[in-house]
């Protein structure tokens, strides 16, 4: 008798997660099945259990050859245990902080069904000025500077002195402020709104389905009028967007078109971001049944939802992060609000050199010079007239003549005519991967001392704050 | 593999502050202490390495491929593994701590090694056994393969291993039980010291049709000085190759290939190779430290010989038969453990089989066998593939004489009924085709558990477990 193979079924590689069950740091694997890749865990007490990683093999494999922007963190503490318990981050960590993320309350005037993080009405806290600063210090002072922060929640339009953090944030060093909201406090009062473009912050705003009865479902409410007054009060303001939208397996999947073409088709929504469903936290945890949507899954369901106006291979691996957490495309859109693919004017491999800082595209010599030949080739090729004209308008205004413009600048200008849709995917105890943690590029800056990974602290440090943990 | 298309594969930040950029994290062994540590691979100017945390000795590192190209590409040379019929281990407690097969293991064994002795009539300072007096008793290695049967039904091939396995006092009893119609070819694994000496014994074993598996790190004396600490081997090397021919037998020759000793041997080696009909294969192995050579050798970690620069050499040394994309890594063992390719004998030269063979066709056909074509199945695969050379149109290299060599091999082949003993498939296989393989044995500093999952180098234990060769040599403290 021959011994018989394992129909579909082959082991990827071995890493550290966390048992869903006892919490346990175990042995977990990347396996594929049937062409899909799967994390594997296996708990010694456990039985084992999978959840899918990515959609398809071959771009799992592509995925990991992608380029990798790295840059260690320069501050870091000391290591005195295995990953994950010592973060900080500690000197095995392979990337600085690209995104510090603040969580400047505990207060929110939701308590949503897929909620990945805790919140506490009982147990007011509010972020003081003063701390927030020094943070913000510690945050420049480790990084050097970032193009971008992120205020976030709780709900952080309920912080009572949002605005006043908001203008100590605004130093040389911070490319950008982004604050996270469900903007129902932005719908009901377009002063805020007002207020947030005055301090030039831009605003993610939560946006995850346009049905009722969804929205019942994910929210325990129905938001869609408030989200859709939100959105409308924050244009009349002059607020730059960005849509976030938690896409649920076997929910709001069938939504994405819609979202998609609210965010392509209001001028001041610069991004979309679509966040897979993340299995934990105050809602999360509980939430089923539980179905995940890995990165290329996103991208495949973006590209169907997209009539044609998105393909997957627009979409590439963010080269600062683990290619499982990130995805992300870049659009230039034209005159006549068509797409044009980034991935398909420039060299993929230049794209990522571009994006070694993180999230946004560095507008140097180089790209100038990669987007002049682009033109030129599709002046040859018999592009259109409206995509070269958006293309030559671009360029005119991020490099005219005879001024030098700072990045920042040159990022705002460019971004007038450019969509960018970013596909991240956070980490639950099913996909935890320790691999993925040591190369997280967003940080949450605790005690002005210690930056620790986004999933990390989600999984095992936030349980340690009182502040944003209820124990269950 | 390929390698014509230079692409950037990772960006690093040129100031001087940048470090390296991480792959994916893994688990391996502290350089200083051996305990099991967190690590990471990482792509360090084009190189792998594989950097580790242990929280008594901080940071280290090893080189664990020469060229990130490689490594990358390597990547998607996976093949489903194939279970086991039975294994011995019945509970998971965590890998390597349950290790000998347990139910989460991702591989059968291709390749048994039984270990009968760690007796040597030699003291190479670059052995991986070591100075233990253990040695498997008859019983016992009755019972080893049995327990192999069990496991594995049917076994192409056994590996018959020590220290020096002819030392055994019951070395050719254990021949004798070892040739039982579950098993194969067996190779033996022999420095040559004793065979040589021996007329008798060894014309028993080319009777039984063993294959000699000889050690063989060069045709220079200073050779084996450095690695085996013995004055003048190279003549009696040669001599045994000659005896063994003159008797009908065959050698596969093994070399392990340590840096600054023997690298300018490969171009001899690859002779031998390819002007003697009696030697099916070269097997190259980059030195590893354990056992023994743990304690003896002293080698720069970082600039250790790994599987692309083996290639790279053994390419540049072949006179031009050979060519990178020729070596592919094995996909049904881990990317990273073996590199091989095959070569078809023709009248004036031997032709690499991927130059001939569609890339699908050849993945199927290799195998964790440095031996070619010891099952049916394997040469019921290359008959079709060959069939569609035979009757296409396509552009190949000495086209006259490959087709030649082709339609005398299909001619053998379909003669062959389909019981055939695997001896009888081998003569076959090895009278056509030759084979280089790379193994990279892991050693204290180039551990990765990744690997270990997917071995199928298994060493046979007394006490009923199957070891993978890489947990035996550097884990033995926690598993044994």
């Amino acid at each position: 008798m021959k011994a018989t193979a394992v129909e579909e079924f082959q082991y990827l590689s071995q890493s550290k997660g966390v048992c869903r069950e006892c919490k346990k740091i175990v042995e977990v694997r990347y396996v594929s099945a049937n062409g899909e890749v799967f994390l594997e865990r296996h708990c010694p007490d456990h039985p084992v259990s999978r959840a899918l990683v990515a959609e398809s093999l071959s771009w799992f494999l592509d995925a990991m050859k992608a380029p990798i922007a790295a840059r260690p963190p320069e501050k870091v503490i000391e290591r005195t245990g295995e990953c994950p318990t010592s973060c900080g981050p500690c000197q095995f960590h392979a990337q600085r902080c690209n995104l510090p993320v603040f969580s400047i309350t505990n207060l929110c005037d939701l308590n949503c069904p897929i909620c990945f993080t805790y919140n506490r009405e009982d147990k007011a806290y509010n972020m003081s000025p003063e701390e927030f600063e020094r943070h913000i210090d510690f945050v420049v002072e480790a990084t050097g500077g970032v193009d971008l922060v992120n205020i976030t929640g709780g709900e952080p339009t309920r912080h009572p002195q949002l605005i006043e953090l908001l203008e100590r944030a605004r130093r040389p060093e911070i490319g950008r402020i982004t604050v996270n909201t469900n903007g129902l406090t932005i719908a009901r009062d377009p002063f805020l709104a007002q207020e947030l473009a005055r301090v030039g912050a831009y605003v993610i705003l939560s946006f995850d389905t346009l049905e009722p009865q969804i929205s019942q479902q994910i929210h325990g409410l129905d938001l869609t009028k408030l989200k859709l007054q939100a959105l409308d009060n924050l244009e009349k303001a002059g607020v730059q967007c960005t849509l976030l939208m938690v896409l649920i397996g076997g929910v709001n999947e069938h939504e994405l078109g819609d979202i998609l073409d609210l965010a392509l088709t209001r001028k001041h929504v610069r991004s979309l971001t679509i966040q897979t469903m993340a299995y934990t936290g105050q809602g999360g945890s509980q939430f089923g049944p539980r179905r995940h949507i890995p990165v290329d899954g996103v991208e495949r369901r973006l590209a169907e939802a997209s009539n044609g106006r998105l393909q997957k291979n627009h979409f590439f691996p963010l080269p600062t992060a683990h290619p499982l957490c990130y995805g992300v495309g870049y659009f230039l859109q034209d005159e006549d609000s068509s797409l044009h693919s980034f991935s398909e004017l420039l060299d993929k491999n230049l794209l990522a050199e571009h994006l070694s800082e993180g999230y946004l595209l560095r507008p140097s010599d180089a790209l100038e010079q990669a987007l002049k030949e682009a033109i030129d080739r599709l002046w040859a090729e018999g592009g259109s007239d409206a995509l070269l004209g958006t293309l030559k308008h671009m360029l005119k205004t991020m490099y005219p003549t005879g001024k030098v413009l700072d990045t920042h600048e040159r990022q705002r200008r460019a971004e007038k005519s450019i969509k960018t849709i970013y596909v991240h995917a956070h980490m639950d105890e099913d996909t935890y991967e320790v691999g993925r943690a040591m190369r997280c590029p967003d940080q949450v800056p605790v005690d002005a001392e210690r930056l620790i990974g986004a999933c990390n602290y989600n999984l095992f440090y936030r349980m340690k704050d009182d502040r944003f943990w209820v124990q269950s | 593999m390929s390698h014509e298309k230079p692409a950037i594969h990772w960006v690093t930040d040129h100031s001087p502050a940048a470090g390296e950029a991480m792959f994916a994290a893994t688990r391996a062994l502290c350089n200083l202490c051996g305990q099991l540590c967190d690590a990471k691979i990482v792509f360090d100017q084009g190189r792998v390495l594989l950097v580790k945390w242990c929280l008594e000795h901080g940071r280290s590192s090893a080189l664990i491929s020469s060229d990130v190209q490689w490594y990358v590409d390597s990547m998607a040379y996976i093949k489903p593994g194939t279970v086991p019929l039975h294994r011995e281990i019945g509970e998971y407690k965590g890998c390597p701590d349950s290790c000998g097969l347990c139910s989460r293991h991702q591989q059968h064994t291709c390749m048994p090694i039984l270990e009968l002795t760690a007796a040597c009539d030699m003291k190479c300072p670059i052995c991986l056994v070591g100075d233990t007096p253990a040695q498997l008793t008859l019983d016992n290695a009755k019972r080893a393969l049995d327990t192999l049967v069990r496991c594995e039904g049917q076994l192409n091939m056994l590996n018959v291993s020590g220290g020096e396995p002819t030392m055994h006092p019951d070395f050719l009893e254990i021949v004798r039980a070892a040739g039982r119609p579950e098993i194969g070819v067996i190779s033996v694994s022999t420095n040559g010291l004793h065979l040589s000496q021996n007329e008798a014994l060894l014309r028993e074993l080319i009777e039984r049709k063993v294959v000699i598996s000889l050690q063989f790190d060069g045709v220079e004396d200073r050779t084996y000085q450095l690695l085996r600490g013995e004055d003048s081997m190279a003549a009696m090397k040669l001599r045994l190759i000659d005896q063994i021919e003159a008797l009908g037998g065959r050698t596969s020759l093994t070399m392990t290939l340590a840096r600054s000793v023997n690298e300018h041997e490969i171009p001899a080696v690859l002779d031998l190779l390819f002007e003697r009909d009696s030697i099916l294969s070269v097997m190259v192995q980059p030195l590893a430290l354990a056992g023994r050579a743990a304690e003896r050798v002293e080698r720069d970690v970082l600039d250790a010989v790994t599987i692309p620069e083996v290639v790279d050499r053994l390419v540049a040394g072949s006179k031009g038969v050979l060519q990178r994309r020729d070596f592919s890594p094995l996909p049904c063992s881990h990317p990273s453990c073996f590199a091989l390719t095959y070569l078809l004998k023709t009248e004036h030269r031997l032709v690499p089989l991927p130059s001939l063979l569609d890339a699908g066709n050849y993945l199927d056909i290799i195998k964790n066998e440095a031996l070619f074509g010891t099952d049916m199945d394997s040469l019921i695969r290359i008959k079709d593939a060959l069939y569609d050379i035979w009757s296409s149109d396509g552009v190949i290299p000495d086209r006259e004489s490959v087709l030649k060599s082709i339609k005398g091999i299909l001619l053998e082949l379909n003669t062959l009924d389909c019981c055939a003993p695997h001896t009888e498939l081998l003569d076959i296989g090895t009278r056509n085709i030759k084979s280089i393989f790379i193994h990279h044995f892991m050693d204290r500093a180039t551990f990765d558990l990744t690997r270990v999952v997917k071995c199928c180098n298994h060493y046979p234990q007394a006490d009923g477990r199957l070891l993978p060769a890489c947990v035996r040599n550097n884990l033995g403290s926690v598993v044994l």
